[in-house]
């Protein structure tokens, strides 16, 4: 892979997607050791910039870097400068002085990391920008797809819920859709509007139209800070048209997948017994997360090639 | 003075002339097109051979920041990015700190622009105070402190009743009303044009019927009151459908829109990676809206070009796409912009001089007697945008870096070149 950034999904090619896929796979296993670290990334400094809160993605991308032997600091909004009015560049340009090889950067607004990538030279890696994208999110939940149904082609994934605010969701589309799968979207209207149609998927109603053709039920958080008011009535008409539960589950194919992105609103996406169910594999994504990560954080990095590090 | 435009081509929407001619300008003002012998005249002569001589541009909707904003722009840096783009007349918006709504202010502005500013700036007065859209401002006094047109700027004016009320009271005071057409319910949190392209870049989108209500809403009471009113910033398909049905039914309802969103469209905002100069109200719309534009615009439903003048400094600008204030600068490209948009020099002169001149009450025809404000253009010529070369103080331009046709060679006022370098 020949980048110096990933800032989202829209325009990354198949191939780039299968080697993220191919290097995250390897990676896995140094997880699974007892001494979970490569030196790979000796040296490198690896800094992350989140604006927003974070617990799991952040401390996803902080193990990928430790256990890849980099050097990794964070910055966090609260605490920072950002808070006595220093702009984003004004920022960047002091993370640059101090000559990171990547930068991570998980902010509130569309286009912010495409603002660094332009104008520094170090990497960057989008944690999530606004409603736009989050591309780290969308390659593990591709990879944990990928373990359990094998090749994405022709394969049916339902996104269900709160798509148009849903960076999470942006990225699976795009990503998905140039691996071949076949996107359906259900949610409230205010949540699946026509438009994004264009994008190259399918627009449901209710959930009961995208159960049984769907290999993949991927259930978004509803995100009520993010919700004009009129966009949404109430949790308990949410759950009643959108949420998973056993009965709806028992509709769907056997062995269909239950994802989530989490952190999950229990009772209201889905019902507890459909969170913690045999097609749950909502806690393998978290473990894919770090070898996802460190398969972006190398291939960036690290240059082509690699496989022996990798597997070292 | 006398100054003597020797050889080019007189081209003149408002009488239809195109051929070649000398123009004499004489006391500030024309006092002869062709049909006289050049040789012999005493005047100062500019060489017209192989370009086009042809009314200045007025602008209808430029913010000059003055006063309060000199990092922005002022009277005296607006009015030479103002030459340089080939006009003459500017209205200046109210939109100022403190904002044009108190009569010393608009005097203040007159005064200091006939000293400042090398070309004529005219005032559009606040329709309501502070721009607030509540209370109407004091719209008689300001008229007769001077403003030639009373505005909202690019501020909507939310409640109904007050907007009736406004036009019922201002008409008395016989001066022309321009305002934006929007909702802004339907507009809260939007930053671009709502559509394909910030469905797929993850922007919140601005719906094309929130400009389409407005225009409704506008013509309704524009029916209702019969004051007749120019609406601001038209850039979609929709919205122009709903004005050609007001003025098809005799309403009297007038449009402008500006250079940049007859040439630039929505995927700017994608191809530029979220490069905040693209961020514009109204915003950039969909190639569609574009192409219906350009076609309202020849067809004169929306008559009038603006330059929608915006100056904005980096520190303004240099931020995420969402936290970016919108606009850009316009004076100096509108001409350029709406040449290659309009793919016409003479639709182009008639949409940025002779109909808004006709707007304010300005005589933009090349005949004997008529103000001496004209351009010299090459027609031939092509420039690319820089900000560093750009007369405005600053340079937020969706065009950085494009090739426009047309260059200005020279700018004229009451007779005198004021564009490049004073020489008169």
């Amino acid at each position: 892979m020949n980048r110096k950034d990933m800032l989202g999904l829209r325009g990354v090619p198949r191939e780039e997607i299968v080697e993220i896929l191919d290097t995250a796979a390897r990676f896995k296993q140094v997880s699974e050791r007892r001494i979970k670290k490569v030196p790979t990334l000796r040296g490198r400094t690896v800094m992350t910039l989140f604006f927003e809160n974070s617990t799991r993605t952040r401390m996803s991308f902080d193990l990928a870097s430790k256990r890849l032997s980099a050097d990794g600091v964070g910055f966090s909004a609260s605490s920072s400068s950002t808070k006595k009015g220093e702009t984003l560049m004004d920022t960047a340009r002091n993370l640059n002085a101090m000559q990171p090889d990547a930068v991570i950067i998980r902010h509130p607004c569309a286009g912010a990391p495409h603002m660094l990538a332009t104008a520094f030279p170090f990497s960057v890696i989008n944690a999530g920008d606004g409603i736009n994208e989050h591309p780290s999110q969308a390659l593990l939940d591709m990879l944990t797809m990928r373990e359990h149904i094998g090749d994405l082609e022709g394969r049916t994934v339902a996104i269900v819920g709160d798509v148009y605010h849903s960076r999470v969701a942006r990225s699976n589309i795009y990503g998905l859709t140039t691996m071949g799968a076949r996107v359906l979207l259900a949610g409230p209207g205010t949540m699946c509007r026509p438009e994004l149609t264009s994008l190259g998927v399918e627009v449901r109603h209710s959930i009961d139209e995208v159960l049984k053709e769907s290999d993949v039920l991927m259930m978004l958080r509803i995100q009520r800070e993010r919700l004009a008011p009129g966009m949404l009535a109430s949790s308990r008409e949410y759950s009643r048209f959108y949420g998973l539960d056993a009965g709806r589950l028992a509709r769907a194919s056997e062995r269909v997948l239950v994802m989530h992105p989490g952190p999950i609103n229990r009772g209201v996406e889905m019902s507890p017994e459909v969170a913690d169910g045999a097609n749950s594999v909502i806690l393998e994504q978290v473990t894919n997360g770090i070898a996802v990560r460190m398969a972006l954080l190398f291939l960036l990095l690290g240059g082509d090639g690699g496989s022996d590090e990798a597997s070292s | 003075m006398k100054l003597l435009l020797e050889g080019g081509r007189v081209l003149c929407p408002g009488t239809g002339e195109d051929r070649e001619a000398d123009v004499l300008v004489e006391d500030g003002r024309i006092a002869a097109v062709g049909g006289f012998d050049p040789i012999g005249v005493d005047a100062e002569r500019i060489s017209c051979a192989g370009k086009v001589v042809a009314p200045a541009l007025v602008d209808l909707e430029a913010n000059l920041c003055d006063p309060g904003m000199p990092w922005r722009e002022d009277l005296s840096s607006g009015s030479d990015a103002a030459a340089a783009g080939g006009f003459t007349t500017v209205l200046a918006s109210p939109a100022t700190d403190p904002v044009l709504d108190d009569p010393a202010m608009v005097r203040e502005v007159l005064e200091r622009a006939s000293s400042e500013a090398t070309i004529e700036v005219r005032v559009a007065g606040a329709l309501t105070v502070g721009l607030g859209g509540k209370e109407i401002a004091e719209v008689g006094l300001l008229v007769e402190a001077g403003a030639c047109a009373l505005s909202n700027a690019g501020v909507f004016v939310e409640d109904t009743a007050v907007l009736r009320y406004m036009m019922l009271y201002a008409r008395n005071f016989g001066c022309p009303i321009l305002l934006r057409a929007g909702d802004p319910w339907l507009e809260a949190g939007g930053v671009m044009h709502e559509g394909e392209v910030s469905a797929r870049i993850g922007l919140r989108g601005i719906p094309d019927a929130s400009e389409e209500i407005g225009v409704s809403r506008l013509a309704a009471l524009s029916r209702m009151t019969g004051t007749p009113v120019h609406i601001t910033g038209v850039t979609t398909s929709k919205a122009i459908d709903k004005l050609r049905q007001a003025q098809a039914a005799g309403v009297k309802v007038s449009a402008s829109t500006s250079a940049h969103h007859l040439l630039l469209t929505d995927t700017t905002v994608m191809e530029s990676d979220y490069d905040a100069s693209a961020r514009l109200s109204p915003p950039l719309r969909s190639e569609a809206d574009r192409a219906s534009l350009v076609e309202a615009v020849k067809e004169g439903v929306v008559g009038c070009v603006t330059s929608q003048h915006e100056p904005w400094t980096r520190v303004e600008k240099e931020l995420e796409f969402e936290r970016a204030r919108p606009g850009a600068v316009g004076l100096e490209t509108a001409l350029s912009a709406t040449v290659e948009a309009l793919g016409s020099l003479e639709s182009a002169l008639a949409a940025l001089s002779l109909q808004p001149g006709r707007f304010l009450g300005l005589d933009r025809r090349l005949l004997p007697g008529a103000p001496g404000d004209l351009v010299v253009l090459d027609p031939d010529a092509s420039w690319t945008v820089k900000a560093e070369a750009l007369w405005s103080r600053c340079g937020n331009t969706p065009l950085l870096g494009r090739e426009l046709p047309v260059r200005v060679s020279a700018t004229i006022h009451k007779g005198r070149p004021v564009h490049p370098a004073k020489t008169g």
